[in-house]
Parts: C-alpha cells; sequence; structure tokens
C-alpha cells in the first residue's frame, strides 16, 4: 500500500509542489492549511509521514508537534519541520517539540523526494 | 524526475498576491503606538510565505526583499523593536516594489529599478535601529552591513559541458577567462565529468553579460544561472557542487574537503551537535559529503544520530526515528543485495544516468537529486524547456479570460431573445393542441433564465476588490494634506459585475480624495468646531432592488451652499430662481466647476468630478450627492447590476416601443387634465404634488410628428434624472422585462437621448432611452416651441 503523508502548510503553492511531487512518486498525500486543520486532519487518518510548516495562523508547527506527540498513534511517527532557518535556537526547538527533522525552504523537488525515501523508504 | 516548476508559478502569485493585499490591510490597520502583536505577527507570516514561495520557485529578486523585510517584522513581533510610522512607510514601500516585482515575473520579466536596493537599504537601517534624519527613503543604496548580505553580487553558474548543448571543442579555461572578465570566478569540482558549478562574484554584472557569453559556445538551455542574494546565498550554496560529489559509504568524517564543505547536499553529520550555521560563511567543518553516517554504524544506531545535511536535517534519538533508522537499515541490505552501485570512493562515477534507470531501489533518490541537479530555477530556463501545465491542486477553479465570458454572456442575451421570438410565434397557437410546444417554451425560458444568472453570477466579484485600494488612498492622502481620517469600509462583500468594478474605481478614487481635500477638516478646525480631532470617511456599497448602491460619505463641514451659488453666478451657470438644495449641489459636478480656495495637487483643479458624473452615466448609473453644513457630505452613486442587461420597462409611444430603465422610473401616473401648467420659459410642466415638473414630449424630441391621444388619456412616467425629476408622457407601459443591451454607437452611431437598443421578442428593436440627455434635449426645445423664453437658450 501507498506510503501516506500529510504536508501542513498555510501556503497553497508549496503545499501543491510537495503534494504534486509526492503524488508523482507515487505516495498519497493529504494536505492541510494550517495547525489547526493538520491536528485534525492527522487525528482521523494515520500518516506515515508529516510535514508541517512552522509559522501558520491558528496553531503553529512545532504546537502543531506537540500535540500530535501527543497522541498514541503519533508517537513514533517522522514528523520533519519545513523552516526558512536553519538555525540552532529553531532546531532546539524543534527537537524538544518532538520533531524528527527539518529541511529549509526552499528546497527543490528532488531535495524533498530525497528526504522523504530516506526516511519512510 | 524533474518536475516542472512553472506549474505551481500561478497558485504562487495569486497566493502572493493575496499576501500582499492582507500584509497592506494590516498595516494600515496597524497602531504603532499600540501595536497589536497578534497583528504583527500576521504581517509576519504574510512576509514570510512570500518569502518561502519565492525561494522555493527561484524568485530570488522577492526572496531577497521578503528576507529582509521579514527580518525587520521579526525583530517587531519579538518586541525587540518599537514600531514607528516610519516602518510602515518602509514595509508599505517594500509591499510596492513586491508588488511590482510580482507583476513583472507574471509576465515572465523580472523588476529592476534602484527601488528595490533603496527599500532594501532602508529597512535594513531600521532594523538596526537607525531612523532616516527624514521619513524619505534614503536617496542611494548605500552598503550596508547586515550579515545576510554578501560582499558582492555573486551569480552561480552550473552547466554540463560534455552534454549534446555544448560545441564539442569548448574550453573551459577559455570559457573562465572570458568570465573572468566579468568579476572574480570561482571553479568547482571540473574534474568529475558531470556538470560543474562555477561561482561568479562583482557588481554590475547582468543575467545577459553571462548569457552572452554561453550563448557563444552552447545552447542556453544547457546552462542555469541564477543570482545569489543576501536571502539566499546560504540556501543555494547549500547544495550546490555536493551533486557531484557524494559517495554513500565513503568513511571520511574527518576528511572535510574546505571547498566543499560549504554545501552538504548530502552530508550528514556523524557527530552531534551539529556546528552552528548562523552566517552563510561558516564552513560546516565537521561535514563530509561523503559520511553518509547512516549507513556506517550498525543497524538502528541511525536513530541515534543527528544528521544535517544544511538544507535539511534529522534528529537523533528524536521520535521517528526509529523509522528512519529502519527504512535505512532496509537500504543497506538493498545495498548488500547489490542494488547500491555506488562507487565508494569520493570521486564520482560518470556513469550515473544508467543506474537511474536500471535500479529502482532505495538509493534512486539521492542519486537523481545529485545526478539531475536542480531544476532550472530562472523562469526562463524553466519555461522554455517545459510546457506549462497545471497541477493536480488547481482544479477546484480555472482561470477564464473575461472574453470568453463576455461571449458567453452575449450568447445568453440571443437565447433570451430568441424565447422571446418562439413564444411571441406560439402565442397565435391553440394552446390545447399544441400543448407540448407551450410547455416545452416554458421549460425554455426557466432553463435561459437560470442560465442567464448562472453566467452573470461567473462575472460577479465583491466590491472588496475596488474598497480595498482605499486604505491605503486615504492613509497617504490624509498624510498629505495633515489631516486625521479614519476609513470605514461597509458592505465590501457586495458583488457586481467585474467590469463595473473596474471602471468604479476611478471614480471612487475621486470622491474619496476629495472627501478628504475638501470634506474633511484639518484637525484644529474640526476641534475648533466641537467635532473629534480624526475625521471619518464611510464607504458603504449596498443592493438595493436590482441596483447597486455605493455611498461615500464623510463627517467634514459639508458643501457651502452660498459659495456654490456664487460661484455659478460667477460663471453663468443656469440656475433656477429659488434652486433647491440638490440642483445647487449638483453644480459640483458642472466642468470646470471648482469652490476650492485654493488647489492642492489632490484636487481643486475642478477637472474630476465632472468626469466622475460621465463615467457613472457610462455605466447606466447616477450620482446623486447630499450635504448638511457642518455634518458631512454624502455621495450615492446607483448602478445597475450589469452592463449588459438591463431591467427596463417597455412603453408604447404611437407605433414605437423605447425601453425606459427600471433604477430610473420613480413613479407613473394617470394624469388629469388639470395637472398640466404652462409656465414662461419651460415650456409645459405636470403639477404632482405641489411640485412643477418638466414636461418631455417624446413626440417633440425625437420629431415622430403629432402625438396619438390625447394627454390626459396618457400616462405619465415620473423619472429622476441628474438635474432633478422629470414627467415623460407615454401612450402606454408594455411590460417590465430584462433586455440585453446592444450599443447603438457599435452598430449605428450616437443618437442623443437614447442610450443604446435591444432586440424585442417580435424582432422589433426597441431604443433604450437615456433620460439625462432627455432632459438636456427637452430644454433644447423650449425656444422653439415657446418662442418667448428668456432661459430656455441657456441649456
Amino acid at each position: 500500500m501507498a506510503k501516506s503523508i500529510l504536508t501542513v502548510d498555510d501556503s497553497a503553492s508549496i503545499r501543491q509542489m510537495v503534494s504534486f511531487t509526492l503524488k508523482g512518486a507515487g505516495y498519497t498525500v493529504t494536505e492541510a492549511v494550517d495547525g489547526q486543520d493538520g491536528l485534525d486532519k492527522a487525528r482521523s487518518g494515520n500518516f506515515n509521514l508529516i510535514f508541517t510548516d512552522q509559522n501558520m495562523p491558528r496553531l503553529d508547527g512545532l504546537s502543531l508537534i506537540k500535540e500530535l506527540r501527543a497522541l498514541p498513534q503519533y508517537k513514533s511517527v517522522p514528523i520533519l519541520m519545513l523552516t526558512t532557518e536553519s538555525g540552532e535556537a529553531m532546531k532546539a526547538q524543534g527537537r524538544s517539540a518532538g520533531a524528527t527533522g527539518w529541511l529549509v525552504k526552499p528546497f527543490d523537488p528532488q531535495k524533498l523526494l530525497e528526504v522523504v525515501r530516506k526516511v519512510i523508504g | 524526475m524533474t518536475i516542472d516548476m512553472t506549474q505551481f508559478y500561478q497558485v504562487f502569485f495569486d497566493e502572493a498576491d493575496e499576501h500582499l493585499a492582507d500584509m497592506e490591510s494590516l498595516l494600515l490597520e496597524l497602531d504603532v503606538d499600540q501595536p497589536d502583536l497578534e497583528m504583527l505577527n500576521a504581517i509576519f507570516r504574510a512576509a514570510h510565505s512570500i518569502k518561502g514561495g519565492a525561494g522555493t520557485f527561484g524568485f530570488n529578486d522577492m526572496a531577497r526583499v521578503t528576507h529582509i523585510l521579514e527580518t525587520l517584522l521579526d525583530r517587531l513581533r519579538k518586541q525587540e523593536l518599537q514600531p514607528i510610522t516610519e516602518m510602515v512607510d518602509a514595509f508599505l514601500e517594500a509591499g510596492d516594489v513586491l508588488k511590482a516585482q510580482l507583476q513583472a515575473h507574471r509576465e515572465g520579466d523580472e523588476y529592476q529599478d534602484e527601488r528595490i536596493d533603496r527599500v532594501c537599504t532602508w529597512l535594513e537601517r531600521l532594523t538596526h535601529g537607525e531612523q532616516s534624519p527624514s521619513a524619505a527613503p534614503p536617496a542611494s543604496p548605500e552598503p550596508s552591513l547586515t550579515r545576510e548580505r554578501p560582499a558582492e553580487p555573486s551569480w552561480q553558474i552550473t552547466f554540463d559541458p560534455h552534454a549534446p548543448e555544448f560545441k564539442a571543442d569548448v574550453h573551459l579555461d577559455a570559457l573562465a577567462d572570458s568570465l573572468g572578465e566579468l568579476g572574480t570566478l570561482k571553479r568547482h569540482s571540473e574534474a568529475t565529468g558531470r556538470p560543474v558549478t562555477w561561482h561568479l562574484a562583482g557588481h554590475g554584472i547582468s543575467l545577459a553579460d553571462i548569457q552572452d557569453i554561453f550563448d557563444f559556445i552552447c545552447d542556453l538551455k544547457g546552462v542555469q544561472i541564477m543570482p545569489m542574494d543576501g536571502a539566499t546565498k546560504s540556501m543555494l550554496s547549500a547544495s550546490d557542487d555536493g551533486d557531484e560529489s557524494f559517495g554513500f559509504f565513503d568513511e571520511a568524517p574527518g576528511a572535510p574537503e574546505p571547498e566543499e564543505a560549504e554545501d552538504p547536499g548530502y552530508g550528514f553529520f556523524t557527530d552531534s551537535p551539529p556546528p552552528p550555521m548562523s552566517a552563510p560563511s561558516d564552513h560546516h567543518g565537521e561535514q563530509s559529503d561523503s559520511s553518509y553516517g547512516f549507513f556506517e554504524d550498525a543497524p538502528g544506531a541511525e536513530a541515534c544520530h543527528d544528521s544535517d545535511t544544511g538544507s535539511y536535517g534529522l534528529f537523533g534519538n528524536s521520535p521517528g526515528m526509529a523509522q528512519v533508522a529502519s527504512q535505512a537499515a532496509q537500504d543497506r541490505e538493498e545495498d548488500a543485495q547489490g542494488y547500491g552501485l555506488f562507487d565508494p570512493s569520493p570521486g564520482y562515477p560518470t556513469s550515473i544516468h544508467s543506474e537511474d534507470d536500471g535500479h529502482p531501489g532505495a538509493p534512486e533518490a539521492p542519486t537523481k537529486g545529485g545526478g539531475t541537479g536542480r531544476p532550472p530555477p530562472n523562469k526562463e530556463a524553466t519555461a522554455k524547456a517545459q510546457s506549462p501545465k497545471r497541477g493536480p491542486g488547481g482544479d477546484s477553479s480555472i482561470r477564464v479570460s473575461v472574453e470568453k465570458v463576455d461571449q458567453l454572456i452575449n450568447l445568453v442575451g440571443e437565447l433570451v431573445i430568441t424565447h422571446a421570438m418562439l413564444a411571441e410565434s406560439a402565442s397565435r397557437l391553440d394552446p390545447v393542441t399544441h400543448e407540448k410546444i407551450f410547455s416545452g417554451l416554458s421549460n425554455l425560458e426557466r432553463n435561459s433564465r437560470d442560465l442567464q444568472q448562472s453566467v452573470m453570477s461567473i462575472r460577479m466579484m465583491p466590491i472588496s476588490f475596488v474598497f480595498n485600494r482605499f486604505p491605503r488612498v486615504v492613509r497617504d492622502t490624509a498624510a498629505n494634506l495633515k489631516k486625521k481620517v479614519t476609513l470605514r469600509l461597509v458592505g465590501e462583500e457586495t458583488e457586481l459585475d467585474k467590469g463595473l468594478i473596474e471602471r468604479l474605481a476611478d471614480p471612487l478614487n475621486h470622491l474619496v480624495r476629495n472627501s478628504i481635500d475638501h470634506g474633511i477638516e484639518s484637525p484644529e478646525k474640526r476641534l475648533a468646531a466641537g467635532k473629534p480631532e480624526t475625521g471619518e470617511i464611510v464607504l458603504r456599497a449596498s443592493h438595493q432592488g436590482g441596483n447597486i448602491v455605493i455611498e461615500v460619505n464623510d463627517d467634514g463641514a459639508g458643501l457651502n451652499r452660498e459659495k456654490l451659488l456664487a460661484k455659478a453666478a460667477e460663471r453663468g451657470v443656469p440656475l433656477s430662481d429659488n434652486p433647491s438644495d440638490k440642483e445647487v449641489f449638483q453644480l459640483i459636478f458642472a466642468a470646470g466647476f471648482s469652490t476650492a480656495d485654493k488647489v492642492t495637487d489632490i484636487s481643486g483643479r475642478g477637472v474630476g468630478m465632472d468626469v466622475v458624473r460621465r463615467n457613472i452615466e457610462q455605466m447606466n448609473g447616477r450620482i446623486e450627492i447630499d450635504s448638511a453644513p457642518g455634518q458631512g457630505t454624502r455621495i450615492t452613486i446607483r448602478l445597475p447590476l450589469t452592463l449588459a442587461i438591463l431591467d427596463g420597462m417597455a412603453v408604447r409611444l404611437g407605433d414605437e416601443t423605447f425601453i425606459l430603465p427600471l433604477t430610473a422610473i420613480r413613479e407613473s401616473i394617470q394624469p388629469k387634465r388639470e395637472q398640466f401648467k404652462t409656465v414662461s420659459g419651460k415650456g409645459k410642466v405636470l403639477n404632482t404634488s405641489g411640485e412643477y415638473l418638466p414636461l418631455v414630449m417624446l413626440q417633440d424630441v425625437f420629431d415622430m410628428g403629432q402625438a396619438g391621444q390625447r394627454l390626459e388619456d396618457s400616462i405619465v412616467v415620473i423619472v429622476d434624472t441628474n438635474e432633478g425629476r422629470m414627467a415623460l408622457v407615454v401612450d402606454e407601459l408594455m411590460a417590465q422585462q430584462q433586455v440585453v443591451i446592444k450599443s447603438l454607437e457599435t452598430n449605428y452611431r450616437k443618437v442623443r437621448g437614447v442610450s443604446g437598443a435591444t432586440i424585442l421578442g417580435d424582432g422589433r428593436v426597441a431604443l433604450i432611452l437615456d433620460v439625462d440627455e432627455l432632459v438636456h434635449l427637452n430644454q433644447e426645445m423650449q425656444p422653439k416651441r415657446t418662442g418667448t423664453s428668456e432661459q430656455g437658450n441657456l441649456a
């Protein structure tokens, strides 16, 4: 069965790009428009990997990750942050929130696929 | 797998437009003295989102501006800096620059203007807590000390000298010499024989300069040239030349290559924690692109390691890493089974492409990522190489040209006419024997009405498209005039035809600026008059019947009746003896009429209000003005919902049918003989509820010969015009109906008193009356008819 991925981003263009790239590679992709939407969708689904933006209305990426980690089905699912900064502070925050890793924006589709394949095959 | 990034451009453009509009409206709302943190956050997010998208889709110029913008906003929202008005000015200017850049990209171009550098420098200064001596942006782009900013602008050039696009005998050295003449060239990793990446740094190098050089030796499609700015340098360089040189299994954690250390495309840290990466010049010393730490360790060990490539990373021991580890273990297994064909040496094999196709195993992804390189981020290259197509996410809405919709509306119009004709023919048939025809006709009528409504709704847009520009207009105009004005928008969601929306923008702009300039008083005067210091302008839109009503209200000084009358006398504008307020106020719509004591650059030259009125009338609308001294002025615009179809009343006069716009009709009455009077200088008038209205006889105006019936047998329709009400004499009211407006001008010529034509059910053409023109025509008739008038020839 195709692995399913949730991509949470308030930017439609980024979301589409991520979604299109991953669908093209055979993954099932669900899009969420902000952190709250992401949380709702994650609750009702079972994803193998979650990408989340950091700056979003309603619920930001770090809070989303914390919420997700509190859910039993997402205890050990890889969650990657899509972020524009790669500073230490961000990494420390990400790590403590429970993120599995990070991917710096801008990224190109190849990079994205590479990371996904690396993480969930 | 190459992914065509151009397919996402449209979404990005629309999204960026939205973000820019949001940002602007938030900025205008922002109270600098008591900034709302949530608002600052929202502004930051807007800038941030644009930056993310711009970077991803290769619009590096926008990424640069938004990065600098975001940096300042970030400091504001973290309350490291106190917002000042100048910042808002700078943000607005940056927003304008971004809009220009976005527009240029939409057209496949790149915006180049010194404004860009100016606003960047301005923002950077503000970021460092400096204020400009004046509110104006610094005139020249001074090099700033921001750490993100590279000393020199530089370009990254990636090409494959062995690709077929290249001429066989290209000497890289000669090429390098040519490029070296433009600036400082840094050459990387040519020995591998795979695409090479060079960096060219120097001031004043344009894309065209570099392209010119490559144009000699190859098809430009084979060359990627991208600018590297402060905003994006760290990211771009993070994956530049590593593409050529990564080896999965090589163990060289301690042997960083100085050149490639800054480019980690695929390197992973085997140690933790990773070194700080704050500055772009920071070389990740511990990192080696040839050390995929994952694969060297025992199965599962991956889970404990941080990996950091500079462009992405995984936290060791974090939740989720167990899966990564098992995936890695699987990869390794596959490798062991012979899927991993990478040469373990740091020097990379040249036969990369065959592996791509032959082995869809796990290592394929990185191979591809490395082998095919990034897609060309500069738009020209991508657009040339790949035909644009839309992504699957875009199917919830489509973009259609307005012409297509207009064509549809036209066709629906024809359908309405055809139906009317059929119904007309069928009316002679016996309903009993032709029952099916009649039921078919009624179905057709219903369907075409539904179709018409659906098609019209395509063209409908919320009026917020026009209204949303006004917060900015009000702010700028008020600041210019040193007045304090707030703007309130009401009914922004009211929908009207797109064509009308576009044509409304200019008149409304004029009215609003006028209100600020002439209506709203200066803060001192307002205080003296016992009013709040800050004036208010209200833009209100609503549906009233089949009309859209738009009001521009101000709580300013109101119109000065005496001044207007004096001005009218001075200019010799005709007025009745005891003119009503309405009549006097309408004077401001007369050409060349300005009561402003002094001409400002905002308004007051007297051109404008007459143009405003003309614009509104061209849309079959009308404009009215109410004013109370000391309390303010209200200008009301009434518009039909659409330009294409008119709600009209068919009226008969002799053998002719005319259409009166429903918007103009006030009432219709059956007059009594004693209501008709003849007044010297005004011709015939109608006395209705004590008021004398000019009586317009269409027979006379259109020279249709003698009236067919006596006046008292006629019907009088009272209509609103710009000159007040008038009474129109017709033989019969026929039916209220929607008519499709056909331009008389394009099909025949302009006829006074007639705004257009339509085709009736019986196939005949009916003229649509222009009541405002009729008043004028009627006035011109007076001397001929009465012969004694003194005022009659003034019109």
